[in-house]
C-alpha cells in the first residue's frame, strides 16, 4: 500500500502538482515536450480526460512497455507516493497480469519473495534482519523488474525533459534498473525551459528548506553513441521510457 | 604548486609515426569529428536559446574565477551541512590517499567508475588496482579503452578510433576471460547489450562509485553530472558510496549562473539540447530514503589549477571539457587524440598539458600540434583564446631556450638581415646564387636547415630571377618609392 | 584616379612576383595610382608564430615605417592593398600589440611603446587585402573572358580555397568568390572548406609529414573538384598555393594553381583559357 512519509519529512512529490510561477497548462507546450521526447525514442502517450482516460493510457503503456518479455507475472515497481493513489495501479496492473510492488522500505512482503530467484537466502517470507539486507534485496528485486512507475516533479518542452526527485516517498531505482520506466506527467507541470525548470525546483527547495539529495532530469532512454558515432537505446539505464501525460 | 600528470607513455615521434600509419585510425578520427562538428552546429541553429544563454554564462564564470576560494570554501559547508564530505586533493598522490582511505576503512574491494577526466589525470585506476582493488569503467567508451589498455582518443568519445570489428575483438576476449557468452554479432545492439549485461553485475556488486563532476554549485553544495548512459546515475545510486573527483575548477557560485551554462556541454559536444540525464547531487541519503549512497564525498582536485588563477591563462579554467576543439581541429583530425600522449588532446590538450603538467612534461605540444588556423577560437563555446595561449607558450619555450640551437640561430639571423630593407634584398641575391644546387626541373627540392622540413615533403619554388621589388625598379623607375 | 600603396608580402616579392605584376596591372585597369614603398620587408607572422617575438617586432617595426613614408604619417588616408589575407591579418591583429610589447621589453618608456602601438594601428587600419578591395570597388573587368555567345560554353569553373586566416581573423570568405564571379568564372569551394590546408608556418616546417597529410586530405578534396570540372585552384593566399602547389607537383601533378590577382588579370585581357592558365601557373615572373 501506500507508505509516504514515515520519518515527518514533506512529501516532495506532492508539490510537483502545481507550478508556482502562474503558468497555465498550455497546449503547445505539451506538444512541444512529447515531440521532443519522441524524438529522443521515447514513447509517449496523451490522456488529457481525466482519470479514467489516464489508466486506460496507463494500461496501454505498461502493455507496450513489458510485453517484451515472455514470461508472467510481469513485476512492476512504483514509487508509494499519495498522487498515484486516484490511479488504483494494484488493480489496473493485475487486469494485465502484472504485479504491483510498491518502492518500499519492504517491498512486496510475502507476493514477491517465493518466486524471487534473488531473495536472500534462508527464510524469503522472514523480515530481513538488517536494512542492509533489505536495501539489498530492494535493489535486487528493482533490478528484476520489468517496468518502474513513477510521477514527476516538473517536465521541459524545449528539451523533453521530465525532472525525478529522490525522497523518502520515491526513490532513485524504479526509474533507472527496471527495463522500462513510465512516468506520469501533468501538462500544468510542463514549463517551457531548462532554466524555468530550475526556478521550479528552486522554489521548491525554498518551500521545503532545501534540495533533494539527488535529482535526476531524464530525457529519454539511456543512450550511447560510443559504437562507431552509432546510437545504441538503453545502454546501462531503462531501454525504453515512456510517458503519460494527463491530469488525475 | 605545479602539477602531476602521467607519463606520455611513448616519445613524440613514436607516436606521430603511429598516427600517421594508422589509416583505420585515421578514418574513424575523420568521420567522427566531422558528425560532431555538424551537430554542433544544427543544434545551436535549431535553439536560439542555447546561444543567448551561452554568452551571459561565459562572462559570469570569467568573473567568478577571481572568487573562486571563498565559493570552494561556501562549497565546502553546504556539502558538510548535507552530511557529505569535501576534501582537498593538491594532487595524484592525495587523491589515492583518500580513496584508499576509505576503500580500507569500508573493507571496499570492488569499484564502479563513471567517466572522469580529472581521475585519469591523477592515474587513480593505478594506485587503486596497485593496492588490490578491481575497478571497473562504465561509460561504454571508457569500457571500451578500459579492455584494450589504451588510453582515451578524445575526450568526450573515447574509443571513436575503434572499429565495431575491433570492439567485438575486445568483447569476445572479456567474455571468455569472465566464462560468460560472448556478444552474438558486431551489430550495435548486440555489442551493447554485452556491456549492458557485464556492467550490471559490477553496478550491482561495487562497494565505491567513483565519478567525475561536469559542475559544483557552491550556492546548495551540489554536483552536476551530464552523462547519456545510465552509467552516472547507476555509479551514484547503488554503491553504498560515492566519491566525485572534481577539478577545483568546475566551481560556479548559484544555480542562476548554471542555468546558463548547464547545456553548453550537450550542445556543443554531442549536438544534444539537454544530455539523456543530468544529475544533481547534494549530499548522500537522507533519513528515511529507500536508495542512493550513505556516504557522499567531493576530491577537490587541484594539480596545478590554483596557480592559473590571476595569470594570462585563467580563462583555461572555464573549460567545459565538450571537445568542440578537437572536433575543429585539422590536426586532431589527421593524428587523433591518442598522439597527444596524455588524457587532454586536441587544442584545449595542447594548452592545458603543459599548464598542468609543466612545459618539459610536454615541449612537443605548442610547436608541432597546431597549424595556428584558428579553428578553436570560433568553436570554444568559452570563447577561450586557445590560439593565443598557444602562441604564449611557444613564446615562454623560446625564452626559456626550449629549442635547438640552429633553430635559434636561424631565426636571430633572419630576423637581424629582414628587419632592414639591404639585409632582405642581399638574402635574396644570395639565396639566388647558390639555390641551384637544391634545384630539380625548375624547383627546389631539397633544402638544408630549416627550409628542409619543406622540401621533405614538397616542392618549392626558388627565388625568382627579378624579385617584384626589382621589377619595380625597373618597369617603375620614376615612382615615388 | 584613386591612391594606393601595395604591400605585396615577402612571398609574392621573392617566389612570386608575378602575382604582384598581376596586381599592379589589375589595380591600374581600375584607375588606381600605385606606390610601392620599398623600404617593405616582411611583416614578421612567420617568426611570431614561431615564438620568436623579438624577431618579428623588429621586422613590424621596419613595416610600419616604411608605409609611414618620407613624409611621416600623412599618409592616413590612403588605401595600402595586401596581397596576402594572412599577412594582412598579421598586421591589423598582430602587430600593434607586439610593438608594444616589445618596445617595454627593450626598456622604452610606455609613451613610446604607446607610441609604436599607435603608429602599427595606423597603419594597419589602412590596409585592405586585395579581394576585400576590389570587392568594394565594384568596377566591372575591362573585357573579361565569359563569352555570350549563343552555344558557348559556360563560365570556367575553378575550384577556390580561403586560407585560415583571411577566413577567421579577417571574416572574408565572400568577397574572393564575388570577384573571381565577377571575372567570369564559376568559384567552388572544396568540401570541408575550412579546413586548413597544412601551410600553418613554422608547424609545416618542423612537422612536414602531418602538415602533408592535412594537405593530401584536401587535395582529396581537390580531385573531387577536378572530376566536376574544375581547371585550376584559385586563392588569395600565397602560402596556401605554395603548400597545395608544392604537394602536387611532389606527386608529378602539374595541375594549376593561381593567385587571385593572377586569375582576375587574366580575366580583364580576355584570355581564360585552360592554355593561358596552364602558362601563367608555370611561371614566375613578369617577363618569363
Amino acid at each position: 500500500m501506500v507508505a509516504a512519509g514515515q520519518t515527518g519529512v514533506a512529501d516532495m512529490s506532492r508539490t510537483g502538482t502545481t507550478v508556482p510561477l502562474g503558468h497555465q497548462s498550455d497546449g503547445e507546450l505539451v506538444q512541444e515536450f512529447m515531440d521532443h521526447w519522441v524524438a529522443l525514442s521515447g514513447d509517449a502517450w496523451l490522456a488529457l480526460g481525466g482519470v479514467d482516460d489516464v489508466r486506460r493510457a496507463l494500461a496501454e503503456a505498461v502493455s507496450a512497455m513489458v510485453s517484451e518479455r515472455g514470461h508472467a507475472p510481469r513485476r512492476v515497481i512504483a514509487w508509494a507516493t499519495d498522487e498515484l493513489a486516484p490511479l488504483d495501479l494494484p488493480g489496473l496492473l493485475a487486469s494485465l497480469g502484472c504485479e504491483c510492488v510498491w518502492w518500499t522500505d519492504h517491498p512486496g512482503g510475502a507476493d514477491v519473495a517465493g518466486d524471487h530467484q534473488d531473495s536472500p537466502p534462508g527464510g524469503p517470507a522472514d523480515e530481513p534482519a538488517t536494512p542492509g539486507a533489505a536495501l539489498s534485496r530492494r535493489r535486487n528485486l528493482a533490478a528484476a523488474s520489468d517496468l518502474g512507475i513513477t510521477t514527476c516533479a516538473w517536465a521541459v518542452a524545449d528539451t523533453g525533459t521530465i525532472a525525478l526527485y529522490a525522497t523518502p516517498s520515491t526513490g532513485r531505482l524504479p526509474s533507472l534498473l527496471p527495463t522500462a520506466h513510465v512516468a506520469l506527467v501533468r501538462p500544468s507541470q510542463i514549463v517551457r525551459s531548462v532554466p524555468d525548470g530550475l526556478r521550479v525546483m528552486a522554489n521548491h527547495g525554498a518551500q521545503l528548506g532545501g534540495l533533494p539529495s539527488a535529482v535526476n532530469l531524464v530525457s529519454g532512454p539511456s543512450r550511447s553513441a560510443d559504437i562507431e558515432g552509432d546510437v545504441a537505446v538503453g545502454v546501462h539505464g531503462p531501454r525504453r521510457a515512456g510517458v503519460v501525460i494527463g491530469e488525475w | 604548486m605545479p602539477g602531476v600528470l602521467p607519463p606520455a607513455g611513448a616519445t613524440w615521434p613514436e607516436r606521430r609515426r603511429r598516427a600517421l600509419g594508422d589509416p583505420t585510425m585515421r578514418a574513424a578520427v575523420a568521420k567522427s569529428t566531422r558528425s560532431l562538428a555538424e551537430k554542433k552546429a544544427a543544434a545551436y541553429a535549431s535553439y536560439p536559446p542555447g546561444e543567448a544563454m551561452r554568452a551571459p554564462a561565459v562572462a559570469a564564470r570569467r568573473s567568478a574565477l577571481a572568487h573562486t576560494d571563498a565559493l570552494l570554501e561556501e562549497f565546502t559547508r553546504q556539502v558538510e551541512a548535507h552530511g557529505g564530505h569535501v576534501t582537498r586533493a593538491a594532487g595524484p598522490v592525495d587523491v589515492g590517499r583518500y580513496v584508499l582511505g576509505i576503500a580500507r576503512r569500508r573493507g571496499a574491494q570492488r569499484v564502479v567508475k563513471s567517466k572522469s577526466m580529472a581521475t585519469e589525470e591523477v592515474a587513480l585506476n593505478e594506485q587503486l588496482e596497485a593496492a588490490g582493488l578491481h575497478v571497473r569503467e562504465t561509460d561504454l567508451g571508457e569500457y571500451i579503452i578500459q579492455l584494450a589498455g589504451e588510453r582515451p582518443a578524445h575526450i568526450l568519445v573515447p574509443a571513436s578510433h575503434k572499429t565495431r570489428q575491433q570492439i567485438r575483438a575486445l568483447f569476445d576476449d572479456e567474455a571468455e576471460r569472465s566464462k560468460v557468452t560472448p556478444p552474438t554479432g558486431d551489430a550495435t545492439p548486440e555489442l551493447t547489450a554485452f556491456a549492458r549485461r557485464q556492467l550490471r553485475e559490477e553496478f550491482l556488486g561495487a562497494d565505491i562509485g567513483i565519478t567525475g563532476g561536469n559542475f559544483l554549485i557552491a550556492e546548495t553544495g551540489t554536483l552536476v553530472l551530464i552523462t547519456n548512459e545510465g552509467n552516472g546515475r547507476m555509479t551514484t545510486s547503488l554503491p553504498p558510496v560515492h566519491i566525485a573527483v572534481v577539478g577545483i575548477d568546475k566551481v560556479v557560485a548559484t544555480w542562476d549562473d548554471l542555468a546558463g551554462l548547464l547545456q553548453q556541454p550537450p550542445m556543443s559536444g554531442t549536438g544534444q539540447l539537454l544530455s539523456t540525464y543530468t544529475s544533481f547531487i547534494t549530499g548522500p541519503r537522507r533519513s528515511g530514503e529507500l536508495d542512493g549512497p550513505e556516504e557522499f564525498h567531493v576530491v577537490l582536485l587541484d594539480n596545478g589549477r590554483h596557480e592559473l588563477l590571476g595569470t594570462e591563462y585563467e580563462d583555461i579554467l572555464t573549460c567545459i571539457r565538450c571537445g568542440a576543439c578537437l572536433n575543429a581541429c585539422p590536426v586532431f583530425r589527421t593524428i587523433g587524440g591518442q598522439a597527444y600522449g596524455s588524457m587532454y588532446s586536441g587544442p584545449i590538450g595542447v594548452v592545458l598539458t603543459p599548464l598542468l603538467g609543466g612545459l618539459d612534461h610536454a615541449p612537443e605540444l605548442p610547436k608541432s600540434a597546431c597549424a595556428m588556423c584558428y579553428a578553436c577560437r570560433d568553436a570554444c563555446p568559452m570563447e577561450i583564446e586557445l590560439p593565443r595561449h598557444i602562441l604564449a607558450l611557444r613564446r615562454t619555450e623560446i625564452d626559456n631556450s626550449m629549442e635547438p640551437t640552429t633553430m635559434r640561430l636561424t631565426f636571430e639571423l633572419w630576423g637581424r638581415f629582414w628587419a632592414n630593407p639591404a639585409g632582405y634584398r642581399l638574402t635574396a641575391r644570395l639565396v639566388r646564387l647558390g639555390q641551384w644546387a637544391f634545384m630539380q626541373n625548375g624547383r627546389l627540392t631539397r633544402a638544408p636547415g630549416l627550409v628542409g622540413g619543406w622540401t621533405a615533403t614538397r616542392d618549392a619554388p626558388p627565388v625568382a630571377k627579378e624579385t617584384f621589388h626589382e621589377w619595380w625598379q625597373r618597369a617603375r623607375p620614376g615612382s615615388r618609392t | 584616379m584613386t591612391r594606393a600603396e601595395l604591400f605585396v608580402s615577402c612571398m609574392v616579392d621573392l617566389f612570386r612576383p608575378r602575382v604582384g605584376i598581376a596586381a599592379v596591372h589589375v589595380l591600374e585597369r581600375r584607375g588606381v595610382e600605385l606606390e610601392f614603398p620599398a623600404g617593405q620587408t616582411c611583416c614578421g607572422q612567420f617568426a611570431y608564430n614561431a615564438g620568436h617575438h623579438r624577431e618579428a617586432a623588429a621586422m613590424g617595426r621596419q613595416l610600419v615605417r616604411a608605409f609611414e613614408g618620407v613624409g611621416g604619417s600623412a599618409a592616413e588616408s590612403i588605401p595600402v592593398i595586401a596581397l596576402s589575407g594572412s599577412c594582412a591579418a598579421m598586421v591589423k591583429h598582430e602587430i600593434p600589440e607586439l610593438l608594444e610589447r616589445d618596445a617595454l621589453r627593450r626598456g622604452r618608456a610606455p609613451a613610446t611603446a604607446t607610441r609604436w602601438r599607435q603608429r602599427a594601428e595606423a597603419f594597419g587600419g589602412r590596409v585592405v587585402e586585395l579581394s576585400e578591395w576590389l570587392d568594394g570597388h565594384d568596377a566591372p573587368a575591362p573585357s573579361n573572358g565569359a563569352s555570350s555567345e549563343p552555344g558557348a560554353p559556360g563560365p570556367l569553373k575553378v575550384a577556390c580555397h580561403t586560407g585560415c586566416h583571411m577566413r577567421r581573423l579577417l571574416g572574408l570568405t565572400e568577397p574572393p568568390l564575388r570577384v573571381l564571379r565577377r571575372a567570369g568564372v564559376e568559384p567552388h569551394e572544396l568540401v570541408d572548406t575550412d579546413q586548413c590546408c597544412g601551410f600553418g608556418g613554422s608547424f609545416g616546417l618542423i612537422e612536414p609529414e602531418i602538415s602533408a597529410a592535412m594537405t593530401d586530405a584536401k587535395l582529396a578534396q581537390l580531385a573531387t573538384a577536378r572530376g566536376e570540372g574544375a581547371t585550376c585552384l584559385v586563392s588569395a593566399d600565397l602560402g596556401c598555393l605554395m603548400q597545395l602547389g608544392g604537394r602536387l607537383t611532389r606527386s608529378g601533378d602539374e595541375f594549376p594553381t593561381l593567385h587571385l590577382a593572377e586569375l582576375v588579370d587574366l580575366a580583364d585581357q580576355g584570355q581564360l583559357t585552360a592554355a593561358e592558365i596552364g602558362r601563367a601557373a608555370r611561371s614566375q615572373g613578369g617577363d618569363a
